[in-house]
């Protein structure tokens, strides 16, 4: 149910939308970048094991 | 004790190196002139219009100006040992910094300053404000080199820093563009006080800079 | 606390109990304050609904100028103690303040495009000083990225963080003067006395949200770094013997 709102709708949305957008954008970088170096580590953590 | 030799042979260096390759110091004039000569052709070429924004045009000229020679202020000085030496010897850093960064200005930004009364002329400045408004621009002048050097000092090892340069300087240059154009614009008679802003700020870069670019020299050399 | 952040290993050990507390918390109060910002509120009484805006625009100022605090902060233990935590915690910073910095300045252009009827008002002293840090966040980053090894970015960083830092208060000094030379006076000012409580605690409890949300995605960068750094070491060792 979306709220409702006398004036300046539009602007609202678009504040809140690119934000959204930019921090939405932030977290899944840093969160994938943490994803790939931690099964980097764990990769080569097993090789070093192994030999 | 220390020894001033290192410090007046990085002055006497720099002064040599900026007339180098002949046209040296003559560059970053002609990049300042030719700056301030396409204004009229972007915003016209009405006396008044020209005469309200001038002063400021030739802030920014300025600001540019003096990033133009920066790429090269300490990159001569890594490739052919002369940092090594400076750091070796008994003088600090800093004081070596602050005088090479002195007379880069000497060599490329006082000029810049002695030619602003012809370019404010040809930008409607009133001729009676010439004078007093390129002591200004000198003055203003040597806090824009002082913290280009920082930016030059870090970027002494990078490839093509002078981009690198303009953006970490150009921030670090509000201060003195604002305090300038108020100079400028004060109607006050004799010494404007925004005059006094405008000094401490250029004091202020003299009393960090020389560390930040000692530092940065450091980090250079290793 | 000092002890955590010392020792690597203490502070992964921390942050990967802590993570999921901070993200779950962070997401709780910043649903709130979005909640509160566009069913709860009443419209502001000179600025109408555009005045909700202000739940995501008066966090990313705060948030634009803590980061930054925090990086000369961690800039400067770095320089004189050689922390690699304190290193690892500016870069970590750095992209997250500039998000939040480009935040402020959209949602503020947006929030005044109603209010005083223009996107960017350069008489504005806060917009003019937020856009310089925007810039200052970039040369922080362009620099680091321009150098070859990590030791060298450390150094070059932690020498423009505090260059930058100590040079904040005279560029927000210098432009504060410049901006009151033509201050309009019609201009509704946020902290004016047209603040209604009503506002405050959904703003505060957005703020602590996001700052909570900043703490949490440092973590997890730190992690990041701190596990390459280990990577890095071990492909060292395997190539070497």
């Amino acid at each position: 149910m979306l709220p409702e709102f006398q004036d300046h709708a539009p602007y609202i949305y678009a504040a809140y939308g690119l934000a959204a957008l930019t921090l939405g954008g932030l977290l899944s970088v840093v969160l994938l970048r943490a994803r790939c170096a931690k099964a980097r580590l764990e990769r080569l953590q097993r090789q070093a094991e192994e030999a | 004790m220390t020894n001033p030799a290192p410090l007046s042979s990085a002055f006497r260096q720099a002064l040599t190196e900026a007339w180098a390759g002949g046209a040296g110091a003559f560059l970053p004039v002609g990049f300042f002139a030719g700056a301030a000569m396409l204004v009229p052709f972007g915003i016209g070429q009405g006396n008044e219009q020209l005469a309200a924004i001038g002063p400021g045009i030739l802030w920014v000229a300025l600001a540019l100006s003096s990033l133009v020679t920066m790429e090269r202020l300490f990159q001569a000085d890594l490739e052919d040992g002369a940092l090594d030496l400076w750091i070796q010897t008994d003088a600090p850093l800093s004081a070596v910094a602050a005088a090479k960064t002195l007379a880069h200005w000497i060599a490329a930004g006082l000029p810049l300053a002695l030619i602003t009364p012809l370019l404010g002329l040809m930008l409607q400045v009133p001729p009676a404000d010439l004078l007093p408004a390129s002591a200004a621009y000198g003055v203003g002048g040597l806090a824009f080199f002082l913290w280009g050097g920082v930016g030059a000092a870090l970027t002494a090892q990078v490839r093509r820093g002078g981009l690198l340069i303009a953006l970490i300087a150009l921030p670090l240059y509000v201060p003195t563009a604002i305090f300038g154009a108020m100079t400028l614009q004060s109607d006050a008679a004799g010494m404007p006080p925004e005059a006094l802003y405008l000094g401490a700020s250029t004091l202020f870069a003299l009393a960090v800079a020389p560390f930040a670019m000692a530092a940065a020299l450091k980090l250079a050399a290793d | 606390m000092i002890q955590v952040f010392a020792n690597p290993h203490r502070f992964m050990a921390f942050s990967k109990a802590a993570q999921p507390w901070l993200y779950g918390l962070a997401g709780l109060m910043i649903a709130y304050s979005l909640w509160q910002a566009f069913y709860v509120v009443a419209p502001e009484l000179y600025q109408g609904d555009s005045a909700r805006i202000l739940f995501i625009h008066v966090p990313a100022a705060w948030l634009a100028m803590a980061t930054y605090a925090g990086m000369a902060v961690a800039s400067f233990v770095w320089f004189i103690w050689r922390h690699e935590l304190a290193d690892t915690a500016a870069k970590a910073l750095a992209p997250i303040g500039a998000a939040y910095t480009a935040i402020c300045l959209y949602t503020g252009a947006i929030w005044g495009k109603p209010t005083w009827g223009t996107w960017w008002q350069w008489d504005d002293a806060r917009m003019v000083s937020v856009l310089v840090l925007f810039f200052m966040y970039l040369g922080y980053m362009a620099i680091r990225a321009a150098m070859d090894t990590r030791q060298k970015a450390a150094r070059a960083g932690a020498i423009i963080a505090m260059v930058g830092a100590i040079n904040v208060p005279i560029i927000k000094f210098s432009v504060d003067i410049w901006a009151s030379l033509h201050q309009p006076a019609s201009v509704v000012r946020l902290d004016g006395p047209t603040m209604d409580p009503s506002y405050l605690y959904p703003l505060l409890i957005g703020a602590l949200g996001h700052t909570l949300l900043m703490t949490a995605l440092v973590f997890t960068g730190m992690r990041t770094d701190v596990m390459t750094r280990r990577a890095d070491a071990l492909l060292l060792r395997q190539a070497t013997t």
